[in-house]
């Protein structure tokens, strides 16, 4: 049929022949659209079904197969490292009492004698006796001495100092708290 | 009758619209539907399997080197030497009791002080299985108080003191109460009860590091010496004498 015959529609069918061309290019693009989604999911579908994962599983259970031989081994390892890491715990927070005794002997002049000694709870008494007041003089200077050059003591108190006529010596009771 | 009616209407909607442009639209509308449901139903969950997979991979090839890795470690491992780490080690912090060990690092610590030891007093406590239970969310380990009594002046008191800082159970002094002639002593033998072993094969293993194995060495030097026998050879110059007979 002429479209020239139609004097009134032919723009109008232009207009409506144009608008299903674009609707035809756009139907190809949403087609192709959905072919090439069902592409991706095939192509997905492929690489997981392809993957090399229930081989590396399966290596991995022989591996596990052949390490549980060596289980007896690998408990007493971890006992060893259980054990050490306890023991270390007690190595660095027990009291080290024998230390303190130390130090406060070495400092202690030979005139004394140590008649007492109770240590509870970080807490050092000791009772000491001596003919020489001097003597128990220095010893209590050499303990203030040392509580300032090293860092032993919290506190350190002399709790009693008393003359004994019987014996006639000087007993005195120091309380250290120890850091 | 009424499903003959419908599909007449279908199919007269069908040739009354397949030319028109709203045919076309209604088209391209049910291709957009189909691909974003063909899209979220189908291809986000494979794209999120497709990469949990390849993770898994990564995941499972680390694993086994792990696992090889161990199988080499522990067929290179000496294993006289980790059953001598392991006695030491569980010497040091015995899994139940050991009287027979506190006993002797009692007496070797009192003959290297030169103490004597007079009374012993054990104080056992609770059974394991209690004990164990109370202490196990506390981080404090199980032990057993033994309350000694030293004869002997302060020397020897302080010496048997750090003796039994050398020893092995590992012991700890937490009271001291005497006078010139003897002492009460209060130490705690501890232990540590068998752990829940779980073997993760795949966690990479290695040996003790060089300051546990240092700390092994010294345990080991504090363990009891079994009594040698000493054989005083009795010298006898009678082998130079000329018999009588």
């Amino acid at each position: 049929m002429n479209k020239g015959i139609n004097l009134l529609g032919g723009e109008r069918l232009r207009t409506v022949s144009a608008s299903l061309r674009q609707i035809r290019v756009v139907r190809v693009i949403a087609l192709s659209v959905l072919f090439g989604i069902s592409g991706l999911s095939f192509i997905l579908f492929l690489l997981i079904a392809l993957s090399p994962l229930p081989i590396l599983q399966e290596q991995e259970r022989e591996a596990k197969r052949n390490i549980s031989e060596y289980h007896t081994d690998m408990a007493q390892l971890a006992l060893i490292t259980d054990r050490l890491q306890a023991s270390k715990q007690v190595l660095s927070t027990r009291s080290d009492y024998s230390a303190v005794l130390s130090q406060l002997l070495s400092i202690m002049p030979s005139e004394i004698t140590v008649t007492g000694l109770v240590v509870q709870q970080k807490e050092f008494t000791l009772t000491v006796s001596s003919a020489s007041l001097l003597a128990l003089d220095t010893f209590f200077t050499n303990i203030v001495d040392m509580s300032k050059q090293e860092e032993l003591f919290s506190k350190t108190l002399i709790t009693k100092f008393l003359y004994n006529e019987t014996t006639g010596s000087y007993i005195a009771t120091i309380t250290m708290e120890i850091l | 009758m009424n499903d003959e009616l419908g599909k007449s209407n279908i199919k007269l909607f069908f040739y009354r619209y397949k030319d028109s442009p709203y045919f076309q639209l209604f088209f391209i509308v049910f291709i957009i539907i189909a691909c974003s449901n063909i899209f979220f139903q189908l291809v986000l969950p494979q794209i999120e399997g497709w990469f949990s997979v390849t993770n898994e991979v990564v995941a499972t090839r680390q694993r086994i080197d792990t696992i090889n890795q161990n199988i080499r470690f522990f067929t290179t491992l000496e294993k006289q030497t980790v059953e001598d780490q392991f006695e030491i080690a569980t010497t040091a912090l015995p899994f139940e009791k050991d009287f027979d060990s506190i006993i002797a690092a009692l007496t070797d610590a009192s003959l290297q002080s030169g103490v004597s030891l007079e009374d012993y007093t054990f104080q056992v406590g609770e059974i394991a299985s209690v004990s164990a239970q109370k202490t196990q969310n506390q981080n404090i380990l199980p032990f057993v108080e033994v309350t000694v009594l030293v004869s002997g002046d302060v020397h020897g008191v302080n010496l048997f003191i750090r003796e039994m800082n050398r020893k092995v159970p590992l012991a700890e002094v937490t009271e001291i109460n005497g006078d010139a002639f003897s002492t009460a002593i209060t130490v705690k033998f501890y232990q540590k009860h068998f752990p829940a072993i779980v073997f993760t094969d795949d966690k990479p293993m290695s040996n003790i590091s060089e300051q546990d194995a240092e700390l092994l060495t010294e345990f080991a030097g504090w363990r009891h010496i079994e009594e040698e026998v000493i054989n005083v050879e009795v010298s006898s110059e009678s082998g130079s004498f000329i018999p009588l007979f």
